[in-house]
């Protein structure tokens, strides 16, 4: 009796000390979140102020209002800019990675074992590898700086989209055969069951796609790196960029610091709203 | 327009075949997953060649004739003390990762593993620099990690440690690089593992607890050997991504003093992408660059295959 009582207090202490373990750790996570936002809401004097405020005696929005309205830098379009790659991006991944992804788990044809190993084996091919040949490419299409550049392969299961056609197909494979003997009774054609009968069966696999789709598109940096050149024609995450080609601005932290602000609080505000998708998605990745 | 030609085929075999739904069928089937094959063809198959190609010639970026060098650029590469140095500073940081990321993701999720009070609001802290944009958080990371001003510094100021200067001495570049990518990606592989960890059954250790085995015990002779292709898996795919390293060091180490020559203090953050991204876009050696692209195409290729024929051993492991 007594034994067993030591033991559960041994448990209990130890649970203690992993709890705090791992709240420390989440403070240490959570820490350059919160230093870029404090920083961002400072002037280039109290910046330097020590030991550090994490609340700023006196909060500032100057930063944010220089970023929209300077003539140097441009967020607004640049928020515009990737906000229409994003909507491009997930339309396309919607249409086309779909409709691979039900060609492959239905529908029979010649060479589809092997047209889908094509399919996976780009997973394992990154765009750092091609940088080169795609650049050429590219300027050969008069590709460069254009919005086309930016969302077309993706949409075409190019540059990780395989991923949506790998996972969608698995959805599609789980629906029972029945579903289509029964369009085909009723007569209707293969274009017609896809949209009307099997697409709305795979719902809950598109809101999680449709969020993975978004993360990587709202975060790309390697891909408008290579296409575009022209300012105007910035995404966000090469706006944040734009300080590291200018020295004096480098040290201007609090605006630096506001930028960031600026590229990273839409997509944790989303993933906040829709964590358990971000969570599936990549417990689904670890699965293949 | 080539939907049309396939339609009018069709019809005409129509007439003669059996089974038209069948037909049907392979016609839809290539309608389908054509768009996708032909933007896999023009956007992955075809460059993989055509970096090959260019490897082959000194073609500078700009130029129009290029020059046939065979593997000219090949012998170059190993005789340039710079790439040699950004080969071993990847295999620094991919070591690095795999010796203090992985483990420590482990490590996480078998705390995790438990019911605790606001445990899956302390796991989205984990996992919260994973959704984020890589560049954004390289910038933060500059600031955090900057020697007189950085939160890191002070942080161990508090514990009697001295100014370090992650970004300005060679000796500190690599570790500052690693520190940086483990806040990053450390929620990712523990999110991995506890899917891992709720796949063991739980009878397992309900005989472990039976026969009154310690905790370390259980997670040696249980966990471990039955978590081993979720390990595997998550090494092996960690190695990968870590190789392709450039965003963060180009960022974290951009407008130094030795911009011109490289990346870090004395090249020391200089890793194989950043080092053939400035070859080819910044110097313009675009041919040299593809080369350089063929190296590490090579290594990636090497793992993969690692990882595919341990999977296949591992199959009769399964629970």
């Amino acid at each position: 009796m007594t034994y067993n009582i030591a033991s559960l207090k041994k448990i209990k202490i130890g649970s203690v000390i992993i709890y705090l373990i791992l709240v420390a750790g989440g403070i240490f996570m959570l820490m350059p979140f919160l230093w870029m936002i404090s920083s961002s809401l400072k002037d280039v004097e109290s910046i330097f102020i020590f030991p550090p405020q994490w609340i700023p005696k006196k909060i500032i929005l100057s930063n944010y209002i220089e970023l929209f309205t300077s003539s140097y830098y441009n967020f607004g379009l640049y928020y515009f800019n990737t906000s229409l790659v994003v909507l491009f991006r997930v339309t396309g991944m919607f249409i086309f990675c779909s409709m691979a992804a039900y060609g492959f788990a239905r529908l029979n044809f010649p060479f589809k074992n092997l047209l889908f190993m094509v399919v996976l084996a780009t997973l394992m091919l990154p765009i750092q590898v091609l940088m080169v040949p795609l650049y050429f490419e590219m300027r050969f299409f008069k590709w460069i700086n254009t919005f086309q550049a930016l969302f077309i392969p993706h949409s075409l299961g190019a540059f990780g989209g395989a991923f949506s056609i790998f996972l969608l197909r698995q959805y599609f494979m789980a629906l029972p055969k029945d579903l289509e003997d029964a369009a085909v009774i009723d007569g209707c054609n293969i274009p017609r069951t896809f949209v009307s009968i099997m697409l709305p069966q795979v719902k809950t696999a598109y809101a999680a796609l449709a969020i993975f789709t978004f993360q990587g598109a709202w975060n790309d940096y390697v891909w408008p790196l290579i296409v575009i050149n022209d300012p105007k024609k910035y995404v966000i995450s090469l706006g944040i960029t734009l300080f590291v080609s200018d020295r004096a601005a480098l040290t201007n932290w609090p605006l630096l610091m506001a930028s960031s602000v600026l590229g990273l609080i839409p997509i944790i505000v989303i993933f906040l709203f829709f964590q358990k998708y971000f969570m599936r998605n990549l417990v689904m990745s670890g699965i293949k | 327009m080539s939907a049309d030609v396939l339609v009018d085929n069709t019809l005409l075999l129509k007439k003669r075949v059996i089974s038209p739904r069948k037909r049907m069928e392979v016609m839809w089937g290539f309608i389908f997953v054509g768009p996708v094959i032909l933007g896999i063809l023009i956007f992955m198959a075809f460059p993989t060649l055509y970096g090959f190609y260019i490897s082959t010639f000194k073609w500078v970026i700009i130029g129009r004739n290029p020059e046939f060098l065979g593997l000219g650029n090949y012998i170059r590469m190993f005789n340039d003390f710079d790439f040699l140095k950004a080969v071993k500073n990847t295999f620094v940081y991919v070591i690095g990762i795999l010796l203090f990321s992985v483990p420590l993701s482990l490590l996480l999720a078998n705390l995790f593993n438990r019911k605790m009070l606001f445990g899956e609001l302390l796991k989205i802290t984990y996992y919260l620099p994973v959704v984020t944009m890589m560049v954004g958080v390289s910038m933060v990371w500059r600031w955090v990690l900057s020697t007189e001003y950085g939160i890191l510094n002070y942080f161990l100021g508090i514990f009697g440690m001295e100014n370090i200067p992650w970004l300005n001495d060679p000796k500190w570049s690599m570790p500052a690089l690693i520190i940086m990518s483990i806040w990053k990606g450390v929620g990712f592989n523990m999110v991995l593992f506890i899917a891992g960890l709720k796949n063991i059954p739980s009878m397992y250790y309900e005989a472990a607890d039976i026969d009154g085995a310690s905790p370390f015990r259980k997670f040696i002779r249980i966990t471990l050997p039955l978590l081993s292709p979720t390990t595997l898996f998550i090494s092996l795919t960690t190695m990968m991504n870590s190789f392709q390293i450039f965003a963060q060091a180009k960022i974290l180490f951009a407008g130094g003093a030795e911009e011109v020559s490289g990346t870090g203090p004395d090249n020391a953050a200089n890793t194989i992408v950043v080092y053939l991204y400035n070859n080819a876009f910044k110097w313009g050696n675009a041919g040299y660059a593809a080369a350089q692209a063929v190296f590490l195409f090579i290594i990636l290729i090497i793992v993969t295959s690692i990882q595919m024929n341990l999977q296949k051993r591992w199959v009769h492991y399964d629970v």
